[in-house]
């Protein structure tokens, strides 16, 4: 799996100091291992507020990380400014909602420009940008040059905003919802550039998502994360097949109710990271021990008490749940 | 390439900035208030640069008044009369347009950079830092600034110009919560974590995205601290803290009033300083205001 | 045949902007019949917000609507402001999107829920109570102020709102776009529990299709300010015939199916603007299989061989009516 990490994250913990005297921190990010290869696709997929969004700008050093280690590239994570600025060369990140990433003042060119101003790469400038922006579907890219972000719809934005991370030639793009706030009909459009970019350039791709299709559509291994941790991760096609942990279950029989799959909604909703629950962070609101499955299984004591460790299978993926440590469980 | 890439971004930005230009331009034109108070400004500043051509410098002497009437009203010979030792009103009033103007724009500079670089500093910089300048901006917030001004008056001298940095010095605060306000706003947007993102320093965030976004609104403030600054120049002049040697309109009210016109009705000595320090506060504020309508969306539609 | 609930006919909106008229919504009829969901679907700019507001009036004053608009048989355009009213809420209600906007955040849930139904002079007997019980909240909640509830929670609160006056129809406008699928799922079941309960009719609009799937009987979708394709919601989402509908519903690929796995799929080209709408057919610019005609004629909305309520508006499909 991971022939050629580019990325190792060990046990990578963020943590918020408390709004009021005396309340407790929010572990936003709550010990995660991923590792990211060369070239490789990979989806974070959890709700809002499990931490997705601050674990990938703490892989970026935009936020700084309380605990654990990021190893990029074999250097471990950079300390000195000099350092961080190459660092930031090689490892970019494509927001959200292209319209806010996008100065308002500023020309398409200068934009994607930017990058190279920052690093001192004046060489050539107009001609590396006319080429990534080609690269990225605008073509002929004479024609947005001068243009200002207001005046391109918004797939065009974030084909902008994706150019201006690729002129730097960058090893690793972190893509935060990359397509969220765009129509439907120009996502496929821009999921498609991302994966033809990570093929072209061997550049390595994590999309951070709460929707389980995008990463069918590009993802090679997908993780899901509930409440700042790593739940389940696996190759797409098996992960999504036979998902194991109970909540990829739950989340996978929501989206696929048409197909004529049970929906197990879950009750309630993902807790604070201020007060994370007591043993498997899950349990609240876990199907298995609210339907005696895990009493049967004779763990119900454990999932309240123990917090379960992503353990890996023989088949590469990796659960962090009790029952499937238990050999008597048949994943359905 | 390289040298046609960096003249197309050059032309570019110059462009960008001829259309801000001719759109600021136009929204001005099509504001009533503001467009009023650019005329009346202007009107102002060719008075101004007149003043040679109206009346000669030397009439501003003592001596120059000694074969006039002294309080004669309004004449053919005097268009706005003498005051109580025979000098011309007009000629004191025209070049003291002069002095009042100059005052108000340096002091205006003044209090504008200070204000700017401490809004700037204590939006960007988080922590102690910015909790020290905001400490010392509420100083000069809430200290009673008339008494402050006076008495750094008296200590630094009365030219002119010391009294400019004297104004400016006890008035950049406001401009500096602003300023500061609006650097915060900024710093939160998207593309400047974007420009993070690709390894940019403090230094190009301030100056390719925070300062291009506050300039506007300094603009604005500053056209809004000239009135006040001119009007603590009147208060101080009128109060006998101004410069003997130099007419401003307030030193001008300051004669008309230890002369006794006001109790003679002498109009035409206290009436036109009056008017002119009225008719440049708003001339000011009105323009003021209308660029701050222009460049500030938020209140648009108000 | 019983009066439908609703029954919209050759529907026009045309905003006055700074920039001249805009055309939102062009010509549109839809029906909904009693216990039924219409689910209209579309990309930003088509009009399907825009038509929503205009069923009962909720634009502004300088739109012009012209058609008619039909609810219970009456027609609400040519309401005088007094009945008009009487018939928001009333009759029909709207579940609007972004909760977070809509609440009052300086007032309870409790008196805002009462709010609606004082307004009309309607005091219901369970009251708020049975209200909140009803959507999931809990009685208790009545106190809360929108701050203290979460997302899914306030957007419970405004169905809440929603059925404070026993409508007959709810206009539900994106209900649930900002919320995440889990929450999502739990707010359609409700409303699709509340909808089979009291026989209500519904009018779910929603940029994603996915979402149509569990809860529409009938799906519309709509380009350009027209319905271009209807029919009914599984066969329509599984079997689109228009090419537009075709490739809207590939861009929500389904997990588990190759075509879709490593081969994502969009269209090029971004919806047009309504102010600036191409000539003939407004898809033909991004359409694969256009043919010259559709530069010329805008077709208008037929029947399909020899489905039953299937009607598509494209060159390629269908005969014309009657």
């Amino acid at each position: 799996m991971a022939r050629d990490p580019l990325l190792v994250c060990d046990d990578v913990h963020v943590a918020y100091p408390p709004r009021r005297r005396g309340g407790k921190p929010a572990r936003a990010v709550d010990g995660i291992d991923l590792e990211i290869s060369k070239g490789e696709i990979v989806a974070l997929v959890g709700e809002s507020g499990c931490g997705k969004t601050t674990f990938a700008r703490a892989i970026l050093g935009l936020q700084e990380v309380s605990a654990g280690s990021i190893v990029f590239d074999g250097k471990s994570f950079p300390a000195t400014a000099d350092d961080r600025k190459s660092f930031h060369r090689r490892a970019q990140i494509v927001f959200q909602d292209p319209t806010a990433s996008l100065n308002p003042r500023h020309s398409v060119y200068e934009i994607v420009a930017e990058g190279l101003r920052i690093h001192g790469l004046s060489d050539n400038e107009h001609e590396v940008v006319t080429r990534a922006l080609e690269r990225c579907g605008l073509h002929p890219a004479d024609r947005y040059l001068s243009k200002y972000p207001h005046e391109l719809s918004g797939g065009q934005r974030q084909r902008v905003v994706i150019a201006g991370a690729m002129v730097l030639e960058p090893k690793l793009l972190v893509a935060d919802e990359p397509v969220s706030s765009l129509d439907a009909s120009v996502r496929g459009e821009i999921l498609g550039l991302l994966q033809t970019l990570a093929r072209e350039q061997e550049m390595a791709v994590l999309v951070v998502t709460h929707d389980l299709g995008l990463a069918w559509n590009i993802a090679d291994r997908i993780a899901v994360m509930y409440l700042g941790r790593i739940v389940e991760i696996g190759a797409t096609e098996e992960l999504l097949a036979r998902p194991k942990h109970p909540y990829t279950q739950a989340l996978l029989s929501v989206v696929l109710e048409h197909l004529g799959m049970v929906q197990q909604i879950l009750v309630g909703e993902m807790p604070d990271p201020t007060a994370i629950p007591s043993g498997c962070r899950f349990h609240q609101r876990c199907p298995l021990l609210q339907s005696g499955e895990a009493k049967k299984l004779g763990i119900d004591s454990r999932c309240t008490a123990e917090d379960p460790v992503l353990r890996s299978d023989n088949d590469g993926s990796s659960v962090a749940c009790h029952a499937t440590e238990s050999p008597t469980r048949v994943a359905c | 390439m390289r040298e046609s890439g960096s003249t197309t971004v050059r032309a570019m930005t110059w462009a960008r900035r001829r259309r801000a230009f001719s759109r600021v331009w136009r929204e001005l034109r099509h504001d009533r208030p503001g467009f009023i108070g650019l005329l009346l400004l202007s009107g102002f500043g060719l008075f101004a640069l007149s003043a040679p051509l109206i009346a000669d410098r030397s009439s501003l002497l003592a001596a120059s008044g000694r074969n006039n009437p002294d309080l004669a009203a309004p004449s053919s010979k005097f268009l706005l009369g003498t005051d109580e030792i025979g000098r011309d009103v007009l000629a004191q009033l025209v070049w003291g347009s002069r002095v009042s103007l100059f005052i108000g724009l340096l002091a205006t500079v003044v209090a504008v950079v200070i204000g700017s670089l401490v809004g700037l500093a204590a939006g960007y910089a988080k922590g102690k830092i910015s909790a020290v300048l905001l400490a010392i901006d509420d100083f000069f917030l809430v200290v009673p600034f008339l008494p402050l001004a006076i008495v750094l008056a008296v200590i630094l001298g009365r030219s002119p110009t010391t009294l400019a940095i004297v104004i400016g010095f006890t008035s950049w605060a406001g401009s500096a919560r602003l300023i500061r306000a609006q650097v915060l706003t900024l710093s939160e947007r998207a593309y400047v974590e974007r420009a993070r993102a690709l390894g940019a320093g403090s230094w190009h965030v301030i100056v390719r995205h925070v300062l291009p976004g506050v300039a506007p609104l300094i603009i604005a403030n500053a056209t809004l601290i000239v009135p006040t600054a001119i009007l603590t120049e009147s208060t101080l002049s009128f109060l006998g803290f101004g410069d003997r040697l130099s007419p401003s309109w307030g030193k001008l009210l300051d004669g008309a009033q230890s002369s006794g016109s006001i109790t003679i009705n002498a109009w035409w000595y206290f009436l036109p300083p009056g008017l002119c320090i009225i008719g440049i506060v708003l001339a000011f504020t009105l323009l003021g205001r209308a660029l701050e309508r222009i460049f500030d969306p938020r209140l648009k539609g108000r | 045949m019983t009066t439908p609930v609703l029954q919209v006919s050759d529907l026009h909106v045309t905003y006055h902007a700074h920039s001249g008229a805009v055309p939102a919504v062009r010509g549109v009829d839809i029906e909904i019949s009693r216990g039924e969901t219409l689910g209209l679907a579309g990309e930003s700019g088509c009009g399907k917000s825009t038509l929503a507001m205009a069923l009962l009036r909720l634009v502004p004053p300088t739109t012009q609507i012209t058609g008619s608009i039909l609810l219970a048989g009456k027609d609400i355009l040519t309401m005088k402001p007094g009945e008009l009213r009487a018939v928001r809420w009333v009759q029909a209600s709207v579940v609007f999107q972004g909760a977070q906007h809509v609440l009052n955040p300086v007032r309870s849930i409790g008196r805002q829920i009462d709010e609606a139904t004082e307004t009309h002079g309607r005091t219901r007997a369970g009251g708020v109570a049975e209200l909140l019980e009803l959507v999931g909240l809990g009685a208790r909640r009545a106190n809360d102020y929108p701050h203290e509830l979460s997302g899914g929670q306030k957007q419970r609160a405004l169905i809440a709102m929603a059925l404070a006056c026993d409508p007959m129809l709810i206009i539900a406008d994106e209900p649930t776009t900002a919320l995440d699928v889990m929450i999502q799922a739990q707010i359609l079941q409700l409303l699709d529990e509340i909808k089979r309960e009291r026989g209500l009719s519904m009018l779910f609009i929603t940029h994603d299709l996915s979402v149509l799937s569990q809860i529409a009987d009938r799906v519309a979708i709509m380009y350009a300010g027209r319905v271009i394709e209807v029919g009914a919601g599984k066969d329509l989402l599984r079997d689109s015939k228009h090419p537009y509908s075709k490739a809207l519903a590939a861009s929500f690929p389904i997990i588990g199916e190759n075509t879709s796995r490593r081969h994502p799929q969009g269209l090029a080209g971004d919806p047009p603007s309504p102010i600036d709408l191409p000539s003939g057919c407004p898809f033909h610019p991004r359409c694969a299989v256009a043919v010259d005609q559709c530069r010329s004629i805008d077709i208008e909305l037929r029947s399909v061989g020899n489905a039953t309520n299937r009607r598509v508006a494209c060159v390629h499909f269908g005969v014309r009516d009657g």
